[in-house]
């Protein structure tokens, strides 16, 4: 990725897919006016380099193939039993190449999923942190107290306003008998 | 008055430039009117006991086709008259001024704090004291400032010196790094670091982001994430090209590495969630991330223990990927003229991703495992 990292060759699969997906991306920039000729240019130089890579690669696996057949035991690929399944021989160059190409897809595959997942994990956190505070019982209680409280003084006041007037009925009755 | 340990507020900058101004080479009004016609740039270069390269780099600063107004040299209390060398670089065409902080920073993200409270110009240029540019290199950089969005742009760096092993294995990793990861960083807005050896900003973008964090080793990545948060654009000006001395012997490729790998682990502590959020980087991040473990599991565990066990031919998954690897390197040498010198350090870049395994391994671990951070900053060369 930059000086001082060390990689395995899986990221360099990472940016060749990013650059595989270079013209659709410039088509899209096209389609709102925002391409240009020299993004075009670009994408060719880097479409050649890509050429190139899995040229060399295509001709090292056979050249390899070449060399050590019958000498090798089995592919290196974790991913060969896969590319067996497929009908392609795991120990043939295409077998080779088709094994860590999927084994370098899947590994992409897997961190990019990986990096969606935690961050549907701080979707769902700031969600149920929305819902629990929506139903958050201290802060109903405190509520539903206030009310009970509320009630309870207003019904004091007129339980009061009640007894007052019906004192008073009372005292008008007994003064209005005598 | 500057907190040397602290974030500096660049809020009050009138009064910090006022207590600082004493080694101002000239009044500042009389340059802003000669200056008028030239971009509004100033060149801010830190220096730490760099007398050996400093004159290098300002002559180079000074002889740029497209000069800046102003050079800022940051004497960081230098013992070895780094200020006076680069006072002696003076000239009348470019206003030039050397600051000196009143005890010594302690990192480059202190000095270049420091610094930046000089700094009146609409762009910033940030270039390190051992760091020649060519020519046409800010024009190139300054070319990239074609929106308001574009807060940061970043110049292609190649080592000044290829000599030694550790100089060659530099050289073929930044021909990798910067020819084939970084364009492509570039066409999708998202370069993952603004070298900081080589970088220019907005100065408004950069004040408001609170200019070099001092909370990691890796001020450089985490002042370009902090720009992406900020939703400010990151470009990657490929010919605009620098030259750093790079560490010529193991003891400070050791230093190198080691705030390098520190760096990059705590630049992911600390701005994770907020990468997270932003597209093509989460990936980039997490690839890389995911390629240095395995790469650190491949080289020391996986390969040899399938070598011993199951069949020595295993030990070419040593080699395996440098095919692939030389063809970005040997395209960039070729338009170079460099074929020559590529080759020679092709086998350095080998025996450096050993290295780097070793270093990143030891940061994931002191600052993943056990949470001791590197906080020490040390110097590269």
């Amino acid at each position: 990725m930059f000086a001082g990292l060390p990689g395995t060759g899986i990221g360099g699969v990472f940016y060749l897919l990013l650059t595989l997906w270079m013209p659709i991306h410039e088509l899209y920039l096209l389609w709102h006016g925002r391409s240009s000729l020299a993004r075009w240019r670009f994408i060719a130089e880097r479409w050649m380099l890509f050429s190139a890579v899995i040229l060399v690669m295509v001709v090292q696996v056979n050249l390899l193939k070449g060399y050590f057949d019958g000498k090798s035991p089995t592919s290196a690929s974790p991913m060969a039993p896969v590319a067996a399944e497929l009908g392609v021989d795991p120990n043939a160059g295409a077998g080779i190449l088709l094994g860590s190409g999927l084994y370098a897809g899947a590994v992409l595959l897997g961190v990019i999923l990986l990096v969606h997942m935690v961050r549907l994990g701080f979707w769902y956190k700031a969600y149920f942190k929305d819902l629990a505070h929506d139903l958050d019982l201290q802060r109903d209680w405190a509520h539903v107290k206030a009310f009970a409280s509320r009630v309870r003084t207003s019904a004091a006041i007129i339980g009061r306003e009640v007894r007052v007037w019906w004192s008073w009925n009372v005292w008008r009755k007994v003064v209005t008998a005598r | 008055m500057i907190s040397l340990l602290k974030q500096p507020d660049f809020t009050d900058r009138e009064s910090d430039v006022e207590l600082y101004a004493g080694e101002r080479a000239e009044p500042r009004t009389r340059h802003q009117k000669l200056l008028k016609d030239r971009p509004g740039l100033t060149v801010l270069i830190p220096a730490y006991n760099e007398s050996a390269f400093v004159a290098d780099t300002i002559r180079s600063v000074q002889n740029q086709t497209v000069p800046p107004a102003r050079i800022i040299v940051v004497d960081d209390c230098s013992t070895d008259g780094t200020g006076d060398v680069a006072r002696a670089c003076a000239t009348d065409r470019i206003e030039f001024t050397v600051v000196r902080p009143e005890k010594n920073a302690g990192s480059k993200s202190s000095a270049l704090n420091f610094g930046m409270t000089f700094v009146d110009t609409e762009y910033t240029l940030v270039i390190d004291a051992d760091t020649t540019l060519a020519p046409d290199a800010i024009e190139k950089l300054m070319a990239n400032f074609d929106s308001p969005k574009v807060a940061c742009v970043t110049g292609m760096v190649l080592p000044r010196h290829v000599r030694t092993l550790w100089e060659k294995g530099r050289y073929v990793e930044y021909l990798y790094a910067f020819t084939f990861y970084k364009p492509i960083q570039d066409y999708y807005g998202r370069p993952l670091i603004a070298s900081g050896c080589f970088s220019a900003f907005r100065t408004s973008v950069l004040r408001r982001a609170g200019g070099w964090s001092m909370r990691t080793v890796g001020e450089d990545m985490d002042l370009t994430w902090t720009i992406y948060g900020m939703g400010y654009g990151v470009r990657f000006a490929l010919d605009a090209v620098s030259y750093p001395v790079e560490p010529h012997n193991f003891h400070f490729l050791h230093k190198q590495l080691k705030r390098w790998s520190a760096g990059f682990v705590q630049c992911v502590r600390v701005h994770w969630k907020g990468a997270l959020e932003i597209p093509y980087l989460r990936s980039m991040v997490a690839v890389a991330l995911w390629d240095a473990l395995q790469a650190i599991l491949g080289l020391f565990v996986i390969i040899p223990l399938l070598a011993i066990f199951v069949h020595p031919l295993f030990l070419l998954g040593y080699v395996l990927d440098l095919p692939a690897i030389a063809i970005p390197v040997f395209y960039t040498a070729y338009r170079r003229g460099e074929v020559k010198r590529a080759l020679a350090a092709f086998p350095a870049f080998w025996i450096m991703r050993f290295i780097n395994s070793v270093y990143v391994l030891q940061a994931f671990w002191n600052e993943f495992v056990i949470k001791k951070k590197l906080e020490k900053f040390e110097k590269g060369h």
